[in-house]
This record gives C-alpha cells, sequence and structure tokens, in this order.
C-alpha cells in the first residue's frame, strides 16, 4: 500500500475531545456541523482546508482518551488519508485501523505544514518528498493488518470475505 | 521464558503460545455495548447482513444517557431495545446501573476471562484478573457477528504495591499517585499488572477502583491476580465457571514501577490533567461549590459507606452541592438498607438514580457547574469541560476526600476529621 498526500501538521497531545467536540454541541447535532468544529480549538477551519487524499503530521499523543470512534471516521470523511504521529492513543490507534486509516508513528520533527509526504506501508517508510528526506519508522504492520487496512476497515474486510480472512 | 497474565489469557484465548508483540485472532468471552456507542455498532453490524453469532455473548447496557434528556438519544435507545429483544441478546434499561458495574455484578467478567467493553473504563474488570479491553463500534460489530477480534499482545508493566496502607488512604489515592508517575502515555499500549502484599488488603471495590483508571495513562488494560477476597466477591455474582491466570515467576516485564504504601498520604488530580497529581496538603483549603460522589470509578458500596462514615450527624454549608449516585440499582438498595442512603441526604445530599451522571458531560446535562466553580469528583477525568463547563475546575479525589471537603466547603485533608 502506498499513500502520497501533503502533510497538515498538528501538535502534542491531541486527544479526543479536541478531535471532534461533537460531544459539547446539541445532541441533535449533524456531522456536518461535527466537521465543520473539527479541532476546532486548536486549528479553527481544518476542515476547509483539507483536501482529498492529505495527510496529517502530528506529535506525541494522538488521538488518546476515548474509544469515541467519530475521531478516526470524520478525518476519513474529510478526506484525510493516513495520520502520521511521534505516537498513538491506543484506543485510537485501534479505531483507525478498523475503520481503513492508516497510522504510521515517525519524527514528524522533519515535516513541514503542506509537505509532500510519501509512505509505503508495506516497508513503513516515509518519505519527505519536499525536503528529499527519507524518516525512519517505528510502525511496522503484519500482514494481517494490512489486509485489513487493504480491504478499507474491519467492516469491509468481514463483508468481502464473509467472516476474517486473516 | 515466562509469561505475563495478558501472555496466558491470549493464548488460552486463541489456542496457541503467544508473546507481547505477536497479532492474534482471539476468541472474546464477551461484549458489550452502552447508548452513548450503540447505535453505530448496530448501524454497522447492519451493514455486515451476518446473523449474532453468540447472543449470550452480548449485552447492551443504558448508562450515558440516564435519565434521557434528549429525542436522539431516547431513539437510539429505542434502537438498542429492539436490537436487543430482536436477536435475543441481555439489555439492562436505564437505571439498572453504569456498564463497567454490571457486567462484574452480573457475572461476564470473570477471572481468566477476555472481555470486550465498548467504554474507556474497561480495565475495571481487572479487579477480578479479566482482561477486559475497551473497543469501537466497529469493533463491536465485529464481535456480535463473529466473538472473535485481533488484538496485538500487549507488553506488560508491573506495579509492586507493597508495605502496609495507613488508615485514610484508599484506592483511589493510590491509582491517583501512580498516574502522576507514569504520565498521560506512561503505560500506552501496554497492560498494568499489579502485585505487592498491599493488593491483597485492599478490598475487591477498591482494587476495582484502581484498575478503573489506567486508560488515562494510555494502558491497553490492568490486571490483579485472583485470590480468596476476589473467589468471595464473586461467590453471589459468577453462575459459571471460571480459571484464573497467575503470572509466571519469570514473567518479563518492560518496566517495574514500586510504591511503598506505608508513606502514602492522600492524593488528588488537580485541574485539568488527570497527571497533574498533588498530595491533598498542597491544595488544601481550596474553596469549593460542588462534590459529586459516584461513577464506576467510586459508587460502590464501600465508597458510600465511606461518604456516610464522615457525614453522619453533619450537615454540609449551603455553599456546598453534594450529588451522590450509586454505581447499580443493587447497590443502591443495599446502601439504603445500611442506611448509607438516609445520613447522606440528612446530610445535604442530592442522590440520583444510577448512572454515569455528571461525569459524562454535558452529554447528560446533569448538574453542570457554573463559570468559576470548583469541583471535587470521586470519577476518572478532570479534562477541561469535563462536567459541561470549560471554565470550571475538576478536582479528582477519593470518597474521603470527597465527603470531607464537602463538609468543610474546602479542599480538606480527611485524616484530619477521623
Amino acid at each position: 500500500m502506498n499513500i502520497t498526500g501533503k502533510a497538515h501538521k498538528l501538535g502534542d497531545f491531541i486527544n479526543t475531545d479536541i478531535h471532534c467536540s461533537g460531544k459539547y454541541l446539541d445532541p441533535g447535532a449533524s456531522q456536518d456541523e461535527v466537521i465543520r468544529r473539527l479541532f476546532i480549538e486548536i486549528k479553527p477551519g481544518f476542515s476547509e482546508r483539507v483536501g482529498k487524499g492529505d495527510i496529517i503530521a502530528a506529535g506525541e499523543g494522538f488521538g488518546t482518551v476515548s474509544s469515541r470512534e467519530d475521531a478516526p471516521t470524520l478525518l476519513r470523511k474529510i478526506g484525510i488519508q493516513a495520520v502520521l504521529a511521534k505516537s498513538f492513543g491506543y484506543l485510537f490507534y485501534r479505531n483507525a485501523i478498523n475503520v481503513g486509516l492508516p497510522l504510521v508513528e515517525c519524527n514528524t520533527d522533519l515535516i513541514n505544514e503542506n509537505d509532500m509526504i510519501a509512505i509505503d506501508l508495506q516497508t513503513s517508510v516515509v518519505t519527505n518528498l519536499s525536503s528529499k528526506k527519507r524518516i525512519e519508522s517505528k510502525t511496522k504492520y503484519s500482514a494481517e493488518i494490512l489486509h485489513i487496512l487493504e480491504d478499507g476497515g474491519l467492516i469491509n474486510h468481514l463483508t468481502k470475505h464473509g467472516g476474517y480472512a486473516i | 521464558m515466562g509469561k505475563t497474565i495478558s501472555e496466558i489469557i491470549f493464548g488460552r484465548h486463541c489456542g496457541k503460545d503467544v508473546a507481547a508483540g505477536d497479532l492474534v485472532l482471539a476468541d472474546v468471552d464477551f461484549c458489550m455495548a452502552n447508548d452513548a456507542k450503540s447505535a453505530l455498532a448496530i448501524k454497522l453490524f447492519e451493514k455486515l447482513q451476518m446473523p449474532v453469532k453468540n447472543p449470550k455473548k452480548n449485552a447492551f447496557i443504558m448508562d450515558h444517557f440516564v435519565p434521557c434528556t434528549h429525542v436522539k438519544n431516547a431513539n437510539d435507545q429505542k434502537r438498542m431495545r429492539d436490537f436487543a429483544a430482536h436477536h435475543k441478546i441481555a439489555l439492562f434499561d436505564a437505571g439498572q446501573g453504569i456498564c463497567h458495574q454490571l457486567l462484574l455484578e452480573k457475572g461476564f467478567s470473570l477471572p481468566g476471562s477476555l472481555v470486550a467493553v465498548g467504554d474507556s473504563h474497561a480495565p475495571s474488570a481487572g479487579a477480578v484478573n479479566c482482561f477486559a479491553v475497551a473497543i469501537g463500534s466497529t469493533e463491536t460489530a465485529a464481535l456480535l457477528a463473529t466473538s472473535k477480534l485481533w488484538f496485538k499482545v500487549p507488553e506488560t508493566i508491573k506495579v509492586v504495591l507493597d508495605g502496609s496502607i495507613p488508615p485514610g488512604i484508599y484506592g483511589k489515592d493510590i491509582i491517583i499517585k501512580l498516574l502522576g508517575i507514569m504520565g498521560i502515555e506512561g503505560a500506552n499500549y501496554q497492560t498494568i499488572e499489579f502485585h505487592g502484599n498491599a493488593v491483597s488488603t485492599l478490598p475487591v471495590e477498591e482494587r476495582i477502583t484502581i484498575c478503573n483508571m489506567v486508560v488515562d495513562v494510555g494502558a491497553k488494560t490492568a490486571i490483579m491476580e485472583h485470590d480468596e477476597a476476589v473467589a468471595e466477591w464473586l461467590k453471589d455474582k459468577a453462575s459459571k465457571h471460571y480459571d484464573p491466570v497467575y503470572a509466571d515467576s519469570d514473567a518479563k516485564y518492560v518496566r517495574v514501577i514500586e510504591m511503598d504504601m506505608s508513606i502514602m498520604e492522600p492524593y488528588v488530580s488537580c485541574p485539568h490533567s488527570i497527571d497533574n497529581t498533588n498530595p491533598i496538603r498542597k491544595v488544601a483549603g481550596t474553596k469549593i461549590q460542588q462534590v459529586f460522589i459516584g461513577s464506576c470509578t467510586n459508587g460502590r458500596m464501600t465508597d458510600l459507606q465511606i461518604a456516610a462514615s464522615f457525614l453522619k450527624d453533619k450537615t454540609i454549608p449551603a455553599s456546598v452541592r453534594l450529588i451522590v449516585i450509586p454505581a447499580s440499582q443493587k447497590i443502591y438498595k443495599e446502601a439504603l438498607k445500611a442506611g448509607y442512603i438516609e445520613t447522606l441526604i440528612d446530610a445535604g445530599a442530592q442522590v440520583m438514580p444510577p448512572s454515569c451522571g455528571p461525569c459524562a458531560g454535558v452529554m447528560t446535562h446533569q448538574w453542570v457547574p457554573a463559570d468559576g466553580d470548583v469541583v471535587v469528583s470521586t470519577s476518572n477525568r478532570n479534562f477541561k469541560g469535563r462536567m459541561g463547563n470549560k471554565n470550571a475546575e475538576i478536582y479528582l479525589a477519593s470518597p474521603a476526600v470527597a465527603a470531607a471537603s464537602a463538609l468543610k466547603g474546602a479542599l480538606t485533608d480527611p485524616r484530619e476529621l477521623m
């Protein structure tokens, strides 16, 4: 699986409350309203700036706290293709794989806003095409997880194969 | 090489020898979803067009939107009732209790078992030697259809609690101090295994409090060894045979943390992060306006008993609102019988039906604090805005600190009143 996209930088310890503050809206709030407010406290207007196929490059502890699946689901929905971060919250990590959003742990200090980034998920090699630097990654996806990601997440995987095919 | 409790439990549930780091497809013994997550899980499950694999291995529980305050949530709860009836899975309707408490009370979380729970405070059941892990809605849908889920077998941090626990110190103080030592990401993807001679001296309910809060240092779960106290506690709850798991003496741990209980003092998590911990003496005297005693962390019998012991024949000042929520209907009834509820009401408490209450924040529209209010809560999170107001401050504390502080109208070391 190869991914190429433009990077949007985000900082450290962005928990899922900061991702999508739908929790603090009226329970009847539409998904569009929640999307409009993604990362509103730290980067207002984020979802409008994101184009299809873009990636996020965040710092430590991206997606810590709750098991709220909206966090990775809405990122996919606005077009984010992959997330790079120095580290991830584990509930977010699992949810992201299961909704088909690849995550890679690497040193995102080597990435600037709007850099073009290439990711090879088989070899876990991240390349900053703008600075022409190769970035080592700590993530090593097993064949099983790559299979789920290639199928577009766990629901698609189970539907496609009529059960687990890993 | 010896094995940790996590490695042994995953080995049992996938039928082969496994080690930390291995990716496994494991048989999950039980799966639960609450009203905050079920609607999406049902939608995703229906996309699969598969039957429910093992109806007896699933339950739905309503605890977040209780009492229900919005049409959307009422409709989601109705969908849960309809789905549960149609697929013959267990349903615990609004007011019966908080999911983590009911999973333990009803004997779904048992020693040596692997349980997947659609809520981040799943690790609570680690107190009874159950590997309980929080999952998302997609995973719930997959479990309804297959009773299987992929896992990466976690590495383990060993935490040793040794020494005798002084009076006035509870499970909550121990876990708050540990969270401060570990920091927000201190156990990312890892299991925290608790050992040491102090564990066996703690009541099972306080062990649940300790395991409950590990998710916020990034831990996959917490787990403790089975002992006589657990067996006794489960006697009227477990209806199935269970097979406890003990760590091998030469198990490999990524880190060992030793805590001397004899020097413990009451601890609080200060605003606005659970790892911003301090001994109570550093913040004592801070004026407070609201106190919440309840939640999956501290809404059990021992917690209500402790609170009642501080408030018996006393009255809290008019400047303080005290909210008490038993974690389940069973606890509520036992606390009524024991006289704790009357004691707390006489002291000025408002008692609410079993639910997550104000812990879940504005999503339940319960007891939202005013701008500038300082809240003492026995719950598990104090992030900015957690209870529905970003301009309020939340201190997390034991029921003893909460009750003593309610009485004095300010953060108080409970040992001064003992």
